[in-house]
Formats: structure tokens, sequence, C-alpha cells
């Protein structure tokens, strides 16, 4: 189809323009928008355990793994779990439509799905919050 | 095709052919999604929760990959997460509708970068193993 001036005008006001956006729309463009950060950080991941492991970065594991255990990367890993809570939640939300269950009330299946991701990254918070304050529990 | 007549007008104006990116693609990227929900718990576990207390360092990663339970369980999460990593960029690019021979050439440097990046996921869990890696790049 050709894209003439008329519809690139109309095309603003459906609801494929953003904001126009329902929680439908959302919780699919922020699975694809999480899942691009994840598939980005994957290669990064495995590019920096790769290197250290097998000495190419000339950091060591046990160097590398220090520098990662600073505040500044642990915030960031708390952003990690977001993403990773997002879209392994809405994922299994996507699985479940395909099964066919719960398609008819996907905006609360959604809303309860995204509490249950809240509850766990405040979880993961209150679990890495004391490594980022400096104050690790009590190691044996 | 024939079902475009019966599109909402606002649809049917920017509505084109879906990208034929395979049923079985879309099959395994749900199969693949639902094992990574288990691998990716399992590798959390494994990683910072298995051993109270204890750091991630060299010695214990490597002690731990001395069991093959370990190195086939990493090496599936390897697979299965690289599968659906790169899967679904491919389905984001194929979802602004790139012409046939774009979409044939994507696949294949999409699959490329894939495998190397199996070889290089696999060359980092060779060092905990036996100490050496098979190559350093």
């Amino acid at each position: 189809m050709i894209r003439t001036a008329r519809t690139r005008e109309r095309s603003l006001n459906t609801p494929l323009w953003p904001a126009n956006y329902r929680t439908g729309m959302w919780a699919w463009t922020l699975h694809r928008i999480s899942g691009l950060a994840l598939s980005g950080y994957l290669i990064v991941h495995i590019i920096v355990i790769s290197s250290s492991a097998s000495g190419a970065s000339g950091m060591n594991f046990d160097k590398l793994l220090a520098q990662l255990t600073q505040p500044f990367f642990l915030v960031l890993d708390l952003l990690l779990w977001a993403a990773v809570l997002y879209h392994a939640l809405n994922g299994i939300r996507v699985l479940l439509f395909d099964a066919g269950i719960g398609a008819r009330h996907q905006k609360a299946v959604f809303w309860g799905f995204m509490t249950v991701a809240v509850l766990a990254w405040i979880g993961g918070l209150i679990l890495i919050l004391p490594f980022i304050l400096g104050q690790p529990p009590i190691r044996n | 095709m024939a079902t475009i007549e019966k599109l909402p007008q606002h649809v049917a104006e920017v509505w084109r052919p879906p990208a034929r990116t395979g049923l079985w693609s879309w099959f395994i990227q749900r199969i693949t999604g639902a094992l990574l929900v288990l691998f990716i718990i399992a590798h959390f576990w494994v990683t910072h929760f298995a051993v109270p207390g204890e750091e991630i360092t060299f010695s214990g990663v490597s002690s731990r990959l001395q069991m093959g339970f370990f190195v086939v369980l990493d090496s599936a999460l390897l697979a299965t997460v690289i599968y659906h990593g790169l899967n679904g960029v491919r389905n984001v690019i194929f979802d602004f509708n790139p012409g046939p021979a774009a979409r044939t050439a994507i696949s294949w440097v999409v699959l490329i970068i894939g495998l190397i990046t199996f070889v290089y996921g696999v060359n980092a869990l060779v060092p905990f193993i036996t100490g050496s890696p098979i190559f350093s790049l």
C-alpha cells in the first residue's frame, strides 16, 4: 500500500498511535523494549564473563566480580531485575493467552502479574540494598 | 489477503501482509520462553543463593562446573537464551516489514551471530572446567 499524506495524517488518530495505546498495546510495546534491552544485556554479559575467564580482557574473573559488586553495578542490577521480571511475567501472560486461558480478562491478568512483578522487585531491592549501602549481611 | 476488507478502516490503511517468520519459530519462541523462566530461576539460585554467604569466585564456579550436570545446565541456558533473544530481535526487525530478500539476509545474519555467541559462551565455561580456554579473544 502506498502511504499518502492522507493516511499518514489519519494514522495519527488511531489505536496504532502511542497516545491512543491502551493496556494490551502498552504491554506489547514494553515487552518489545524490555526484550531488546535484555538481548543487549545478554551479549554484554557473555562477552564480559567470557573475556575475563579466558584472560582476553587482561582482567581476571575474581577482579571482574569485585568490580561488578560495586554499588553502581548493583543499581544497574536492579534495573535488570525489573526488565527480567516484566518480560518474564508478561511472557507468561502471553503464553496463557496462547493456550486459551484468561484472554477475556487480559487487563486484570496484566495488573495481577504486574503486582507480582512489583512485589518480587521489592524483594530483590530488600536483598540487594544492604550491599549498595555497603553493609552486607555477615558472611561465614 | 481476503481478510483485508474486513479490517477496520484505520487498520486497513496501514496493514501489510505479515512477515512469514514461520510457525515453528513462533512455537519454539514460546517453548524457549517457558524454559527460560525455569532456567533463569535455576541460574539465579545456583549463582547467588545455593551456598549462603558465598561470594562468586573463579574457584567456586570452577568446583561447581566439575559436575557435568551444571555444564549441561549452563549450556542449555546459553543455547535457549541465545535462540529466544536473537529470534526476538529478528521478530522486532520483521515487524518493520523488510522485503523478502532482506528477511532472508537478516535471518542468516541473526543465525550466524547466534552461533558465534554460542561458541563464545561455551568458551567462557571451558576455563572453569579445564583451567584454560579453547581460544582467547
